[in-house]
Order: C-alpha cells, then sequence, then structure tokens
C-alpha cells in the first residue's frame, strides 16, 4: 500500500509543477461536476447514470491520487 | 427500462411509441478517435526510451508523470463528456407528437417537438459502409411550410421508424385531427 505524503515544495521546480498540477485538477474537478450534476438532472435512465457516475469518480479519483502520491515523491 | 419523465410538456395519457437515440457503433466510433488521445500516452513512453532518455530517470519521470495524470485526468473527463452527449440526446414519439432532446454540450439543452399532424413526409435514409453493413441512418421529417425539418441522425433500422411515424400520422388523421394549413 502506498504511503501518502504530504506535498511540501522545497524547490522553484516543485512549486511550479505542484502549482500547475492542482489548478488543472480543480479545473477538471469543477468540469467533472457539473458533467455529472447536468448527467444526473436531465438522465431518463437513472440507475445506469448513478452506476456511470460512481465508476467514473472512483477511475477519476485514483487518477488523481496517484498524482498526488508522485508530487509527494519528488524531492 | 424505467424511464422518468421523457419531455417537458409530457402529458399523462400519452402514450411513448419509441425512444431512439444515434446508434451505439457511431458512439463506439467516437471512443475509437477517443482512444488516440489515449495512444498518446504509450507512444510518448516509446518514443521517450528511444529518443530522450533522461526524461524516465529521476527525477525527471517524477514530473513527467504528473503531467501524464493531468492529462490521464482530461482524457477521462473527456470519455464522460462523450458519454453525457450521447445519453442526453435522443427523440421521443408519442401517439401526439415528435420530440428531439438535443444535449449539444455541457450547457446546452434543447426539446423540440413536432405535433403529428405538422407531418409532411417522412424519409429514411440510409448511407455509408457502416450505416449499410449495420443497419443505421437518418429520418429526415419534413414539416408544413417553411419550418425546419426534424432530423434523427443515425439512429437504428430507420426504416422502421418512418414507418412508425407515417403509421401513428396515419391513425392521427383517421381520428380526425385535420392536417395543418400550409403556409
Amino acid at each position: 500500500m502506498n504511503n501518502f505524503e504530504a506535498y511540501d515544495p522545497s524547490s522553484i521546480g516543485q512549486a511550479i509543477i505542484g502549482s500547475v498540477f492542482y489548478i488543472s485538477i480543480a479545473f477538471v474537478v469543477l468540469l467533472s461536476l457539473v458533467t455529472l450534476y447536468v448527467f444526473l438532472k436531465r438522465t431518463i435512465e437513472r440507475p445506469l447514470s448513478l452506476t456511470v457516475t460512481i465508476v467514473y469518480l472512483m477511475i477519476f479519483l485514483a487518477v488523481v491520487g496517484q498524482g498526488i502520491n508522485t508530487l509527494g515523491n519528488i524531492r | 427500462m424505467h424511464l422518468m419523465n421523457l419531455f417537458p410538456g409530457q402529458q399523462e395519457d400519452e402514450q411513448i411509441h419509441l425512444v431512439v437515440r444515434e446508434h451505439a457503433f457511431v458512439f463506439f466510433l467516437r471512443v475509437l478517435t477517443w482512444l488516440v488521445f489515449v495512444i498518446i500516452l504509450f507512444a510518448f513512453d516509446y518514443f521517450a526510451e528511444k529518443y530522450i532518455p533522461t526524461l524516465l530517470e529521476k527525477p525527471y519521470v517524477l514530473y513527467v508523470d504528473v503531467i501524464k495524470n493531468i492529462f490521464l485526468a482530461y482524457v477521462l473527463y473527456a470519455l464522460l463528456l462523450l458519454w453525457v452527449m450521447y445519453r442526453l440526446s435522443y427523440q421521443v414519439v408519442t401517439n401526439e407528437r415528435v420530440v428531439d432532446v438535443m444535449q449539444s454540450s455541457v450547457f446546452h439543452h434543447s426539446v423540440s417537438e413536432l405535433h403529428l399532424h405538422n407531418i409532411e413526409d417522412v424519409t429514411a435514409e440510409i448511407s455509408g459502409f457502416f450505416g449499410t453493413m449495420i443497419g443505421y441512418g437518418n429520418v429526415h421529417i419534413q414539416t408544413a411550410g417553411a419550418k425546419e425539418r426534424f432530423i434523427f441522425n443515425h439512429v437504428p433500422d430507420p426504416d422502421k421508424v418512418a414507418k412508425l411515424i407515417l403509421n401513428l400520422y396515419d391513425r392521427e388523421q383517421e381520428q380526425g385531427h385535420p392536417k395543418a394549413p400550409q403556409d
């Protein structure tokens, strides 16, 4: 199991890549949440839509978690 | 399939005869296009190892991995967007009207409806290799006068859809709904 370490930049390179990562991810998280809201609001097949939403969120969180872990490993 | 309210203004006694959306193969073709962006990730690893091996050594590889994570998050979102557009765009044929529900972007949703007595002509069209082999095509519904016509794009079995609409139109005429006057 991976041990997630708190992201603490100690160089300009780390600070830049950290900022780029968090700003980009914040933007795509916002887009995703808005899209999922519209999807669940307008869908005509709620069980299928809920399943797709849960699967998407799980995969998305795994990708973001992996990114945060990689950021923590930059020394 | 459990269906909720399909469109605004749906009457309780309105009979839904058909709910149709683009053929799944059309969605599959879009996913294939999306896969190109996934292949870029693998291609990067392949070419970086060959031409820029330094990028795959520490500490640079960690920076590259973070950028790949960002890229992957956007690629995932693009797949979600494709799915949402696909599922939220559909057409409904009832015993009273034809309704076109269109989600052309996250923030653009439109519902157009056409009463059966306004229909002038219905045309089914199958074209292209995949359309012919798999059996999907367009249904054009011409309305009275200079009004814009309805188009069902890439729906499965367009002939059957056109026949259903024409049958419902005939039934409506028999029940005494007059044809709309032309402009």
